[in-house]
């Protein structure tokens, strides 16, 4: 019965972090300017990153598998920003400026 | 002796992470974990690193949890606000500069690495104790007003375990 | 048609989305970005195939992914910095 409910309640975090990321990509899609692109999208991924791993490490209860995952939400959070960091900092160094008209499209 | 304790805790820590990756717990597993955490301080000590690792990495392990744990829940709050302002439309991308008073460079990383995280701003540069903020919602340029904004209580928490 | 089979098929959709915004790109940052999220979604495919056939060796390799991914994108945005110089 608690294994029952804890996968139902693992699948829909699943589910919910899928709807973080479609958000992520949306976004990426979405947006005309380089510096909302990078802004929005990078972090709402990370944030469905995390939602899935949680929800896989409920399905799985506790194991070598859990804490696993549990490593690989370590490491993201250590070098998800830097890559995200290095990115813009390069775009700023190299001199792009923000856009005027940073409207939707 | 805090040296040799820092080392020891180090050392745990990396034999705590050899274990989960070997998937099994014995007494092979710890030594060869121990020794293999022993061997790495002392080649980083030695070639990557300008200072040693009592002096750069200091940050407490209960700290470091409470961070962790804070940190996940701050990246939540954040990421469903960013999604209802873009979801509205009300995006207005600017840069701010940030003032911190944390002094080490560590802890200066740290703050940026979490800034980073929280959805909604991406810092991009650093210079001496300013750092420089790309803002999802500019409503002010002014440090003053929008460092609080940004950091929120990540100062605090890092700030916390220099103890 | 089993719930990881649907999951896999919406991260498979999700690359997609970030294999248009790298082709589309309008500057070589935008493409960084799509194959940051591309890089991104696989590992996550990876988690959730080994949860479907309940095998850990795969988390291995998501972990191997994972610092692969960071450090080629770190690379490559340090190398076109300033256009090269």
């Amino acid at each position: 019965m608690m294994a029952q409910a804890a996968h139902l309640i693992g699948q829909i975090l699943i589910g919910i972090g899928l709807v973080f990321m479609a958000f992520g990509i949306y976004s990426v899609l979405r947006f005309r300017d380089f510096y909302s692109r990078v802004v929005i999208t990078a972090k709402v991924d990370t944030v469905g990153f995390l939602t899935l791993i949680f929800g896989a490490m409920l399905i799985e209860g506790f194991s070598y598998f859990t804490l696993k995952l549990a490593l690989i939400v370590v490491f993201e959070l250590l070098t998800s920003p830097i890559s995200t960091h290095s990115i813009a900092h390069s775009a700023y160094a190299s001199g792009y400026k923000i856009r005027k008209d940073v409207r939707i499209d | 002796m805090r040296r040799l304790l820092h080392h020891i805790s180090m050392m745990a820590v990396f034999a705590v992470v050899w274990i989960i990756l070997e998937e099994q717990f014995s007494l092979t597993t710890v030594a060869v974990g121990s020794l293999i955490g022993l061997l790495t301080m002392i080649v980083t000590n030695r070639y990557v690193l300008r200072a040693d690792y009592e002096s750069d990495y200091r940050l407490g392990l209960w700290v470091g949890v409470k961070y962790v744990v804070s940190l996940i829940i701050q990246i939540y709050v954040a990421g469903i606000q960013a999604l209802i302002k873009v979801l509205r439309g009300q995006v207005h991308v600017g840069i701010v500069d940030v003032h911190t008073t944390l002094e080490s460079d560590f802890h200066i990383a740290l703050l940026a690495n979490s800034i980073t995280l929280t959805p909604g701003t991406v810092t991009l540069e650093r210079n001496g104790n300013y750092l420089k903020v790309i803002w999802i919602d500019c409503v002010t340029t002014d440090p003053e007003v929008a460092g609080p904004m940004i950091k929120q209580n990540f100062e605090r928490m890092i700030s916390g375990g220099k103890s | 048609m089993s719930f990881y089979d649907a999951v896999l098929l919406a991260l498979a959709l999700l690359t997609i989305g970030g294999i248009i915004r790298v082709v589309v790109g309008p500057t070589i940052w935008d493409r960084l970005l799509g194959l940051n999220l591309i890089s991104s979604k696989i590992i996550m495919a990876i988690i959730v195939f080994a949860l479907m056939i309940q095998r850990t060796f795969l988390l291995d390799i998501a972990i191997v992914y994972a610092l692969l991914g960071f450090i080629g994108s770190v690379l490559i945005a340090r190398f076109i910095e300033r256009k090269g110089e």
